[in-house]
C-alpha cells in the first residue's frame, strides 16, 4: 500500500508538469497574441508591446516557464520588473510559494483566487455527489429488486429524463420558478459553511439538485443494472437458501459487490466536479473554479488557465489513486500492489 | 466601449431583432418612457452587472460603462458632458474640476484650465493642479498602467522615440521627465497642456477620467486598479472585490457647490457584478423586492429580448447604439488591392439582407457611413445603390478590374447564428456580380486578435468590424481606425485592419485634427469619411444598432446620454423609498 500511494504520487508530480507545459507550449503556439485582451480599445503597435511587456510575455517561453515553476517552490514578486520591484516596493505584490501566478486581468494572485473559488466549487460538488449517490443508487436497488414493475419503470424513465436533460436548461428553471419567481429559496448566493450552515445549504440546494438530477440519472442504471447481474449469482441464491435475511443479502451480499464499479465512476466524477461545474456555477453566478475557467480563458488569462490545469488534473488523478486504494478495502480479491 | 463590448452589443441587438420579428410586436426604436422624474434623494441605487470591471483606476479606464460610472461617482474630470433630459437629447460639453471648458491658443497648440476651488478628495486635501498633471503622466508608464486611452500620448507635444514610442516613460522611471513637465505645466491652479499638433476638440478628450487627477501618494501602480480614492460624491466603502462589486457611500468631503453636474441623490450605491447577464435580467424584468431599485449597464442578453417589452412596460430603454459596423477591405490582398473590386464589392453589398437577417429595419439601419449618426460629423452618405446593391452595376466594375472571374474572395466574421445568417445574405449579393464568396466565421473571442495578427495580413480579403467613438468627436473616429501612421506597424494592423495606408489621407487627418471651430472640424471629418467610403472604396459600411436596457420600477430620472457614453446617465438618478 505505502509503496503503491508513493509511485502513484510520483506519477502525479510527472503528469503535473508535463501538463503544465504542455499548455504553456499550446498558448504560445496559437496564433491571438494574449496581450491584446488587456490592451485597451485603440491598441496601437508600441502601446501593444509596453502591455506586452507588462505582462511578462515579453521574456522567452523557456524562461516564462521557469519562473512559474521556480515559483511554485519559492514564490514570486509582481510585477515581474526589477525596476520597480528596487524603486516602488510598495507597488509589488508577493505571491508566498507555492505562487500559482498572478493574473494580470483580475490583479490578484491566483493563490487568492483559487482560495475564494474553491470553498464554492467543493461545497457544490461535495453536497451534489452527497444527493446523487444516496438518490442514485437507492433507486437503482429499487429499480433493481422491482425489476419489470411500475417501480422500475417509474426510476429508469426518471433517470432518463434527468440524463437527456442538460444541466443549464434544469438550472435556470429552478433559479427562474423556485428562486426569483417564488421565492421559495435565496437567489443563490456563496454564502461559507463556516458562517451559517443553514444558509450555505438554503443557497446551494437548487445547485445541488441541478447537478444530481443529471448525475443520479446514470447511478440509477448502473447500480440496476450490476445489482440485477449479482443478484441473479449462485452465492446470492445460495444465501437465499440458506434463510439469509433478504436486507442482509441485498446489503451485505449484492450491493457490496455492486460498489466496485458505482465507486470507479463516482471518484472519476467527483474529481472532476472538484475541479469546478462551469455549467451550474455559470447558470447559478457562482464564482467557483469553474467560472474562473471560463473568465480566464476568454480573457487569455495564460497563469490563470496553467494553474487551473494543473488544479483539475490533480484532483482527477488523485481522484482515482483514491479509487485504487479504496477498492482494496471493498473488494479482498483486490490487492494493491 | 471595448471591442468585447462591441460584441455583446452586436449580439443584443440581434437577439432583439430576432425576438421582435418572432413574436411580431411592432415595437419601434424610440425615445424610452424613463424622461427624468422627480428628484428624490436618499434610498439605495442598486446595480446589478453580468460583466466584470476590468479597471477602477482612472488612467486604465477604457470602457463606456465604468467611464460613465467612475466619472459620475468617484472621478471627476476637467470637463464632461452634462446629462440629458430624455433619451436621445444631445449633451453639452460643461466644465466638471474646471472652471471652464478650457481655453485654447490661436494655433490650437495650447490649452489651458483652471481648476475649482474647494474641490476636495475624500480625505479632506484639496484636489490641485499637480494631482491632474500626475494623473495625466501615468498614461505614459504603458508597461505600468496599462489598457487605458492613449490619447495623452498621441497629443501632447513630447518627443517620439524610433519605434513610435514616447520619449517620456511615465512617473516611475521617469526617463524624460523634463519633455513632459514642457508639455504639462501647472501655474497656481491653471494647467497648461502644449499638444504637438493643433487639437481642436482637446476639451472633449478632457471629459475621459483618463485625464482625470490622481494623487501620487496614493499611487501604487498595478495595485492601484481597483483602489478607489474620490474627489467625487461617493467613495468605495471598504474594497473593491473583482468579479463581484463593492458598494458606494456618499463622500462627505465632497461639496456640491462645487459640482453642478451629479445630483448624487442615492445615499448609497451597491454594485453586484457576481451575476450572469441572464440572471441579471431575470431579476430586472421580474422586479421584486430589492430589484425595483436596481439598474443596469448590460445590454439585455439575447435569452431576455422577448420579455422586455411584455416583462417591464414602461421599464425599458431602446435606443441608438454609438456603433457603426463595417467591411473592411483588405489592401494587402491581391483582390482587394484593386480599386475596381473594391468598388464592385461596396455596389454589390445589400445591406437589406443584413437587415432582414437582423430582425428588419426598425431594430437596424442600413448606413453607408463610418461614422455614427449620433456625432456632430455624420456625413450621411447616400447609398451607392441603394440599400439592396446594385450586382449588375458591380459585375460591370468586377469584369472592369481585369481579375478573372469568378474572383475568389475570403470573408470573415465574428462568428453568432445571426452573422451566420447575415453574411449568406451578403454573399448571394456578391456572388451574384462574379465574386466567389468563401465565408468563415471566426468565435467571438478570437475575432480581433485574429485579425490584429500579422499573420492575417493576406489571409482575409474582406473584415467585419464594430467602432464607436470615445467622445463625441469623429477625432475618435478617423484616425484610430484609419491613420496608417499610428496602426500599422510590423506587429500587425491596429485598428486598420484592410491596412489602408495613404499618405494623403494621413495629411488630411492632420489638416482636420488642427481646426479649433468644432463645426468646421467635423465637417471636414464627414468628408473624410464619405472619401474613403465613396471614393477609395476601402470602407463598407453596413448598419447602426440599438442598446436596450431595463430597470427597476422604483428607478427614476435614469436617462440615457448617448453624447456621454451611451449608458443610463447616473447623475439624475435617484430611488422613490
Amino acid at each position: 500500500m505505502f509503496w503503491f500511494t508513493v509511485r502513484r504520487l510520483v506519477s502525479v508530480v510527472v503528469m503535473i508538469f508535463l501538463i503544465t507545459a504542455t499548455t504553456f507550449a499550446l498558448f504560445y503556439a496559437s496564433p491571438i497574441d494574449p496581450a491584446r485582451y488587456s490592451c485597451g480599445k485603440n491598441c496601437t503597435p508600441t502601446i501593444l508591446e509596453g502591455n506586452r511587456k507588462a505582462l511578462g510575455y515579453d521574456k522567452p517561453v523557456l524562461v516564462q516557464y521557469g519562473k512559474f515553476v521556480s515559483g511554485l517552490f519559492v514564490g514570486r514578486d509582481y510585477p515581474d520588473n526589477e525596476f520597480l520591484q528596487a524603486q516602488f516596493p510598495d507597488q509589488i505584490v508577493h505571491c508566498p510559494a507555492p505562487c500559482l501566478g498572478y493574473s494580470p486581468s483580475q490583479h490578484r494572485t491566483i493563490n487568492e483566487m483559487v482560495a475564494e473559488a474553491w470553498p464554492i466549487s467543493l461545497s457544490i460538488a461535495l453536497g451534489a455527489f452527497i444527493l446523487w449517490m444516496v438518490t442514485g443508487v437507492s433507486g437503482g436497488i429499487i429499480a433493481a429488486l422491482n425489476k419489470g414493475k411500475w417501480q422500475d419503470r417509474g426510476i429508469v424513465g426518471t433517470a432518463l429524463v434527468g440524463f437527456s436533460l442538460p444541466t443549464f436548461f434544469v438550472g435556470l428553471v429552478l433559479l427562474t420558478f423556485p428562486a426569483i419567481k417564488w421565492g421559495w429559496v435565496p437567489i443563490p448566493h456563496f454564502v461559507p459553511f463556516t458562517e451559517n450552515p443553514v444558509a450555505w445549504a438554503q443557497n446551494l440546494i437548487l445547485p445541488w439538485i441541478t447537478l444530481a438530477f443529471f448525475f443520479a440519472a446514470s447511478y440509477v442504471r448502473l447500480t440496476r443494472a450490476y445489482m440485477i447481474e449479482t443478484m441473479s449469482e449462485d452465492y446470492i441464491r445460495t444465501a437465499n437458501a440458506k434463510g439469509v435475511a433478504r436486507w442482509t443479502v441485498i446489503f451485505r451480499h449484492g450491493l457490496r459487490a455492486v460498489l466496485t464499479p458505482i465507486v470507479t465512476a463516482a471518484g472519476l466524477d467527483l474529481g472532476g466536479l472538484l475541479g469546478g461545474a462551469i455549467i451550474t456555477e455559470s447558470v447559478f453566478s457562482l464564482h467557483g473554479l469553474g467560472y474562473l475557467a471560463v473568465h480566464s480563458v476568454t480573457t487569455m488569462d495564460l497563469p490563470t488557465i496553467v494553474a487551473l490545469v494543473m488544479i483539475v488534473s490533480t484532483f482527477i488523478v488523485i481522484a482515482n489513486m483514491v479509487v485504487d486504494i479504496v477498492y482494496g478495502f471493498i473488494d479482498p480479491r483486490v490487492k494493491l500492489s | 466601449m471595448q471591442r468585447t463590448r462591441i460584441v455583446a452589443v452586436l449580439a443584443t441587438t440581434m437577439g432583439l431583432a430576432l425576438a421582435v420579428s418572432a413574436c411580431g410586436s411592432n415595437t419601434t426604436p424610440s425615445a424610452s418612457t424613463s424622461a427624468a422624474g422627480p428628484a428624490s434623494a436618499g434610498g439605495t441605487l442598486s446595480i446589478l452587472m453580468g460583466t466584470a470591471t476590468e479597471h477602477w483606476d482612472p488612467q486604465r479606464v477604457y470602457v463606456g460603462v465604468n467611464i460613465e460610472a467612475g466619472n459620475r461617482m468617484f472621478s471627476r474630470t476637467l470637463t464632461t458632458f452634462g446629462p440629458v433630459a430624455k433619451d436621445g437629447d444631445a449633451a453639452t460639453l460643461v466644465a466638471d474640476a474646471a472652471t471652464d471648458t478650457g481655453t485654447v491658443s490661436a494655433d490650437g497648440k495650447e490649452w489651458k484650465f483652471t481648476i475649482k476651488d474647494g474641490i476636495k478628495w475624500e480625505d479632506g486635501k484639496a484636489v490641485t493642479c499637480e494631482d491632474f498633471k500626475y494623473g495625466v503622466s501615468r498614461t505614459f508608464a504603458v508597461d505600468v498602467i496599462t489598457g487605458g486611452p492613449n490619447y495623452a500620448i498621441q497629443f501632447l507635444d513630447i518627443p517620439k522615440n524610433k519605434d513610435g514610442s514616447s520619449a517620456y516613460a511615465g512617473p516611475y522611471k521617469k526617463t524624460g521627465q523634463d519633455l513632459f513637465d514642457k508639455a504639462v505645466t501647472c501655474s497656481g491652479t491653471t494647467i497648461t497642456f502644449k499638444m504637438a499638433k493643433p487639437t481642436g476638440d482637446f476639451n472633449s478628450a478632457t471629459t475621459m477620467t483618463a485625464f482625470g487627477a490622481f494623487r501620487a501618494d496614493k499611487d501604487q501602480g498595478d495595485k492601484s486598479n481597483y483602489a478607489i480614492f474620490s474627489d467625487g460624491p461617493y467613495k468605495l466603502e471598504g474594497t473593491w472585490t473583482a468579479n463581484k462589486g463593492g458598494t458606494f457611500v456618499r463622500n462627505e468631503n465632497w461639496d456640491p457647490k462645487t459640482d453642478t453636474i451629479r445630483k448624487a441623490l442615492p445615499d448609497k450605491i451597491t454594485w453586484d457584478e457576481s451575476l450572469t447577464q441572464e440572471t441579471e435580467y431575470e431579476r430586472l424584468i421580474a422586479g421584486q423586492g430589492e430589484d425595483a431599485n436596481a439598474i443596469t449597464f448590460d445590454q439585455a442578453p439575447v435569452t431576455a429580448l422577448a420579455n422586455v417589452e411584455s416583462g417591464a412596460p414602461g421599464r425599458n430603454t431602446i435606443v441608438a447604439s454609438p456603433y457603426t459596423r463595417y467591411l473592411t477591405l483588405n489592401y494587402k490582398s491581391k483582390v482587394m488591392s484593386n480599386i475596381k473590386a473594391r468598388e464592385a464589392l461596396a455596389l454589390a453589398t445589400d445591406r437589406s439582407a443584413y437587415v432582414a437577417a437582423a430582425g428588419g429595419d426598425t431594430v437596424v439601419k442600413a448606413t453607408n457611413s463610418l461614422i455614427n449618426p449620433g456625432l456632430p460629423a455624420f456625413p450621411n452618405t447616400p447609398l451607392l445603390a441603394g440599400e439592396k446593391g446594385d450586382p449588375a452595376k458591380a459585375k460591370e466594375a468586377l469584369t472592369a478590374s481585369g481579375l478573372t472571374m469568378p474572383v475568389k474572395i475570403n470573408v470573415t466574421y465574428r462568428k453568432n447564428d445571426t452573422n451566420d445568417k447575415v453574411f449568406s445574405g451578403l454573399k448571394t449579393g456578391w456572388d451574384a456580380a462574379g465574386f466567389e464568396t468563401n465565408l468563415i466565421g471566426i468565435p467571438a473571442d478570437q475575432y480581433y486578435g485574429t485579425l490584429q495578427s500579422p499573420d492575417s495580413a493576406t489571409k482575409y480579403d474582406v473584415s467585419w468590424a464594430g467602432w464607436g467613438a470615445d467622445y463625441p468627436s469623429a477625432s475618435t473616429v478617423i484616425p484610430q481606425l484609419l491613420d496608417s501612421r499610428s496602426q500599422i506597424s510590423a506587429g500587425g494592423p491596429g485598428q486598420d485592419y484592410g491596412y489602408y495606408d495613404n499618405a494623403d489621407f494621413n495629411a488630411a487627418i492632420d489638416k482636420t485634427m488642427a481646426i479649433t471651430d468644432a463645426t468646421a472640424r467635423e465637417k471636414a471629418w464627414g468628408e473624410l469619411d464619405t472619401q474613403v467610403v465613396t471614393k477609395d472604396f476601402a470602407i463598407v459600411p453596413l448598419i447602426n444598432d440599438q442598446f436596450v436596457f431595463v430597470r427597476g420600477a422604483n428607478v427614476e430620472g435614469a436617462v440615457v446620454n448617448n453624447t456621454f457614453t451611451g449608458y443610463y446617465d447616473l447623475a439624475n438618478v435617484s430611488v422613490k423609498h
